[in-house]
């Protein structure tokens, strides 16, 4: 997904200013990967990078939902 | 005709290291041509302006949230973090010394003039700290950047990054100077007094001076001389800056920085009694020290050689 997909998707609890620092973190912690995508010709522009998880995000994220279900706590 | 973003990605690219711009400002320059040509090629007029908004606001948070710190400041070299802790620390300490020079005499008078009861001196010159920063403030950074870089090997980032300080300098002197300074004016005279006063000139607020009541020669002076000294610590950096890139030992350079102070301070002094004796229009006797600063900045930087001290091309 694109960066603005993914603040669209988290119903603006993610911010447009903060999401790129937030995907950088991740992506030097081996959480997720990306790839820049050209712009379809008709709109140029720069090439918008597509991120996607990896297979230890992934697990992490899954270890995270279940960490969340039992402790309300972890929820915060 | 150039897509928007362009030019904000190559102000970003001066200063910015290329990891930075490649994780950090390109996607989101990407975003904002992205959803802007959506809007225009859907014949979606505000929506294409709503989006360019949107998109300038979230490059300015990036910006200065971390196109500007952590990850550029670890690329950038060592003469340009020396340059910038040099002047830094010079920046403090002439600050500092100023601001009690300018306060302390006159605080120290007040308990020889007030007899009546006993005067907290300290609190005294907590109160008087915001009117003094606002002329130590530019003092500091014009001495602390020709110290902090005369001499030594300078960049265009490290010069760039001294003019955005410069700019936050103002930005915060405009609020020191229009709200901070009036109230603790106001706080310094009731301190003394023991009792509530009545505001004086010194204790109005800029609006309040210039609400048109009030407004007369003299308070146009103090309205616009206010003005002024926010713009300041701009000025006077740029005049540092240009002091430290002349042919000129250090000695003279802070010689010369400081003549500069002190001319700007005596033509502000001066304006103030030109405009009460109506020799001179209240703005102009108020802008004219600023104007005779940037005047004698370009004279400078035209007429007198720049030193041989290389200028480091910033590394990708």
């Amino acid at each position: 997904m694109y960066g603005l997909q993914l603040v669209a998707a988290s119903r603006r609890r993610l911010k447009r200013g903060t999401i790129y620092v937030t995907l950088g973190r991740m992506e030097e912690k081996g959480f997720i990967t990306s790839r820049l995508e050209a712009a379809p010709a008709e709109a140029g522009g720069l090439p918008r990078r597509l991120y996607e998880p990896t297979a230890l995000g992934r697990r992490v994220l899954a270890w995270a939902a279940a960490a969340q279900h039992f402790s309300p706590r972890f929820a915060q | 005709m150039t897509r928007p973003g362009t030019r904000l990605r190559a102000f970003a690219a001066r200063v910015c290291s290329a990891a930075t711009m490649e994780r950090l400002i390109d996607p989101v320059i990407a975003d904002l041509q992205a959803e802007h040509g959506e809007a225009v090629r859907a014949g979606r007029v505000w929506r294409s302006r709503w989006a360019l908004m949107v998109g300038y606001v979230a490059f300015a948070k990036v910006f200065v949230l971390a196109g500007l710190f952590a990850p550029a400041w670890r690329n950038w070299t060592p003469d340009d973090r020396q340059g910038l802790k040099r002047m830094a620390w010079y920046t403090v300490a002439v600050t500092i010394s100023v601001s009690v020079l300018v306060g302390l005499p006159g605080v120290l008078r007040v308990p020889d003039i007030v007899t009546f009861r006993e005067i907290n001196i300290g609190l005294l010159m907590l109160y008087l700290l915001p009117s003094t920063l606002a002329l130590s403030v530019p003092a500091g950074l014009a001495i602390g950047t020709t110290l902090g870089i005369s001499g030594h090997p300078r960049s265009r980032r490290l010069v760039i990054a001294i003019l955005l300080i410069a700019l936050a300098g103002s930005a915060a002197s405009f609020a020191n100077i229009a709200w901070l300074t009036p109230a603790s004016n106001q706080l310094f005279r009731e301190e003394v007094m023991g009792r509530p006063v009545e505001k004086g000139e010194n204790e109005l607020t800029l609006t309040e001076l210039r609400s048109w009541e009030l407004f007369s020669n003299p308070r146009s002076f103090l309205f616009h001389a206010r003005l002024a000294l926010t713009a300041a610590p701009l000025t006077f950096v740029v005049f540092g800056l240009v002091i430290a890139t002349r042919r000129l030992t250090r000695t003279a350079a802070v010689i010369s920085a400081s003549a500069g102070l002190v001319c700007y301070t005596s033509g502000l002094i001066s304006g103030a009694m030109f405009t009460a004796t109506g020799v001179l229009p209240g703005p102009l006797a108020a802008w004219l020290p600023q104007l005779a600063l940037i005047g004698t900045t370009i004279l400078v930087s035209v007429f007198v050689s720049s030193n041989r001290v290389p200028i480091t091309r910033t590394p990708a």
